[in-house]
């Protein structure tokens, strides 16, 4: 790309209707390439609404939205393959095994994701050498999120949304996960710059602690838009109470 | 990666989990036993040819149909794998002709068994090597038509809270002229004295199949994208 | 909005048109030497037949459009067209029934390949409201119903085409027939029955269409007046709810 652009998520004036009801109400921030992001905001607030529209799975209904320097939802077909979703559904088919999930998606995806040995890298990086042959409703909860996440970063995408990616985990497997997501230099997979991500979640202090920008929704509207260091806990306790 | 790339792997992974965990195709052969089964008592034990056992025979292919039509998107709904294949680079119309391939190979893996038994159960004398090979090809058209517009009619209704009432509901009209055609050609080769299959009911079958596979392509984006 | 604007001068041209077709249809046009009376028909039943395709048809044009351009308003205008379309359907098929007694002596016959037609089309379209209703996510619903409409677009043509084939009863077809034999009066007479029920049709395309739409719009504006979460939303409806 001959100018590629700083900001990996660019939004002006986003609105996302559900019907009659406004879900996302006039939303402007950038994020640049690279950053982490701490998305929080009370249930209900639009942050999942907010994810699945700079996935490219739902358009927005009004306003501007530049994803990966793409305009969304014109440009939809230019970020495919190129983000990442960890989500509260899994996005994996119960009745094949985890190893054939993979697979699939990679076909899917093209490219460097199809071939084994990322396969293989991913199964070993989410612990799940050994549950490689389970069909995924055998799994726990736990498994699932951690296969959910392997085929999530089978693409080695830019940007990685992740909507509460942590929830069901124990300790261990939460750490484990949480540093196969985080903010680490993109893998030799790829080197297209910095992986950005954005973070949904409920615990402020987690979320302040790796990210880079706080976002606070509220009712489908910005309402905390600041640096880590920045934030206080009012703001916090404003934004949930 | 080639949308005819795409194409297969959809169709592979139809296949992979009817065989893991079969659900459509048994399913559809035992319906159609059962319905043979009921024919052969609703009709008071009467063999029959002609026209009546094409008409048997193509509104049970159907009825059976659509009970793989119903389940042909659940995965796309239940499991999320409409979101999952929006994330890929994959395009809406590999998915549509991929739904609508494994519908007609699901269909083509039931009339193997079941034209076989419907001879058996209530055909009152056997066609000839000529008339049964005249048959199957029918019938290979005319699954490709049901399959072509059950994977429209699948995901519509696959999009709907009640999937199941709206999939005949849908379905039925839209095939409505394909078994009419089909009815038309199988009738006279399973007359006791079989007669020819004029030639416009395989032109009209075709063109069907064709019109109804461009339809699918033509809303493949509407179907995929939300 | 400009489909308002245009609803004084449409009833204006539709009344006039509508007068002029009832005069010729029922005073000026000769009464048929063989077919008496029930000949009139032809000035009712096949523009009604003719202008309920037209209006399906127009259905999966915008229909197509929404899937495009995604705009709510096109999904309107598919729904108010398939639901003209529907209306226009009963209508054919009733003074198709009514015609069918006249000249043949029988309320329905399966051999004539029109009126089956219009059968499977009337209940392959009936089952539009029931999908819209069945789909409780609206923009859902909205790209679905136009899926709906570009398919069911597509098969009244073919379904005409092969029900023709499969019937080999060969009645006179009503819509090549008409002013064939007849006085000039007479087709002139059909031709205004087109005419006449068309602008009908466009007339009450206009007026369900700015119905709903000012619906929707005092809604809108009740909920900027009031508070966007003073309205509570639309439960379920068949109908498109936003704009």
């Amino acid at each position: 790309m001959p100018d590629e652009p700083t900001d990996a998520v660019a939004l002006d004036g986003l609105v996302r209707r559900r019907g009659e009801r406004l879900v996302l109400r006039d939303l402007t921030l950038a994020v640049p390439r690279g950053a982490t992001v701490a998305l929080l905001g009370p249930n209900g607030a639009g942050k999942s609404t907010l994810l699945r529209v700079l996935a490219g799975l739902l358009r927005p209904s009004r306003g501007g939205c530049r994803v990966l320097g793409h305009a969304l939802p014109r440009e939809r077909a230019a970020v495919k393959g190129r983000i990442g979703v960890l989500a509260h559904e899994p996005l994996l088919l119960r009745d094949l095994t985890v190893r054939e999930n993979l697979v699939h998606r990679g076909r899917l995806l093209g490219g460097e994701a199809a071939t084994p040995a990322r396969i293989d890298a991913l199964l070993e990086a989410t612990d799940l050498v050994g549950r490689a042959a389970y069909p995924v409703a055998a799994l726990s909860r736990g498994l699932t999120q951690r296969a959910a996440a392997a085929a999530a970063l089978l693409g080695d995408p830019e940007l990685l949304l992740l909507d509460e990616p942590l929830a069901n985990l124990d300790p261990v497997a939460a750490e484990r996960l949480g540093a196969l997501l985080g903010p680490a230099p993109r893998s030799r997979f790829g080197a297209a710059g910095p992986r950005t991500r954005i973070v949904a979640g409920h615990d402020p202090e987690a979320a302040l602690a790796e990210s880079d920008l706080v976002v606070g929704l509220r009712g489908g509207a910005l309402a905390l838009l600041a640096r880590p260091a920045d934030v206080t806990d009012a703001e916090i306790g404003a934004l949930y109470r | 990666m080639s949308a005819r790339a795409d194409v297969r792997t959809v169709l592979a992974l139809e296949w992979r989990r009817e065989r893991r965990a079969p659900q459509v195709l048994p399913t559809m052969l035992l319906f159609s036993v059962g319905a043979f089964v009921l024919y052969r008592f609703g009709l008071q034990d009467g063999s029959i040819d002609g026209p009546l056992a094409a008409g048997v025979l193509l509104v049970t292919t159907l009825l059976a149909a659509l009970l793989g039509i119903g389940r042909l998107w659940t995965a796309e709904q239940d499991e999320g794998q409409l979101d999952a294949y929006r994330l890929t680079p994959a395009s809406p119309a590999a998915l549509v002709l991929a739904k609508a391939l494994a519908l007609w190979t699901f269909l083509l893996a039931l009339h193997a068994v079941a034209l076989p038994l419907f001879a058996f159960l209530l055909l009152s004398s056997a066609p000839g090597a000529g008339e049964l090979a005249q048959v199957v090809l029918v019938l290979v058209l005319v699954d490709l038509g049901i399959a072509a517009v059950g994977a429209v009619v699948g995901a519509i209704a696959a999009a709907a809270r009640s999937r199941e009432l709206l999939v005949p509901l849908l379905g039925v009209p839209l095939t409505i002229p394909a078994i009419a055609i089909a009815s038309e050609a199988i009738g006279p080769l399973l007359r006791a004295d079989p007669g020819v299959v004029d030639g416009r009911w395989w032109l009209a079958l075709a063109l069907y199949d064709l019109v109804f596979l461009l339809v699918g392509w033509a809303v493949s984006e509407g179907i995929v994208e939300d | 909005m400009s489909h308002a604007r245009r609803l004084l001068p449409l009833t204006i041209v539709t009344t006039v048109l509508v007068v002029v077709w009832v005069v010729v249809s029922v005073a000026v046009a000769p009464t048929d030497q063989t077919e008496g009376i029930r000949q009139r028909l032809t000035y009712l039943h096949p523009a009604f037949a003719i202008l309920t395709l037209a209006s399906f048809v127009a259905g999966a044009v915008f229909g197509w459009k929404h899937l495009s351009s995604d705009r709510p308003l096109d999904d309107l205008k598919a729904y108010v067209a398939v639901h003209l379309g529907q209306v226009f359907c009963a209508i054919s098929l009733i003074t198709g029934a009514i015609w069918g007694k006249a000249a043949w002596g029988a309320w329905w016959d399966w051999g004539e390949p029109v009126l089956v037609t219009f059968l499977i089309i009337f209940l392959l379209y009936a089952t539009y409201q029931p999908m819209r209703f069945a789909i409780e996510d609206p923009e859902r619903q909205a790209r679905t119903a136009s899926v709906f409409a570009v398919a069911a677009g597509f098969f009244a043509p073919v379904c005409f085409g092969v029900v023709r084939m499969t019937t080999n009863v060969l009645h006179p077809q009503p819509l090549n027939d008409p002013g064939s034999n007849l006085p000039g009066s007479a087709g002139l007479a059909f031709g205004l029955s087109v005419l006449a029920i068309g602008a009908l049709l466009v007339t009450l395309w206009h007026l369900e269409l700015v119905h709903k739409s000012t619906r929707i719009r005092l809604r809108a504006l009740q909920r900027r007046v009031e508070g966007e979460d003073a309205v509570p939303p639309v439960a379920r409806s068949s109908s498109p709810v936003t704009l």
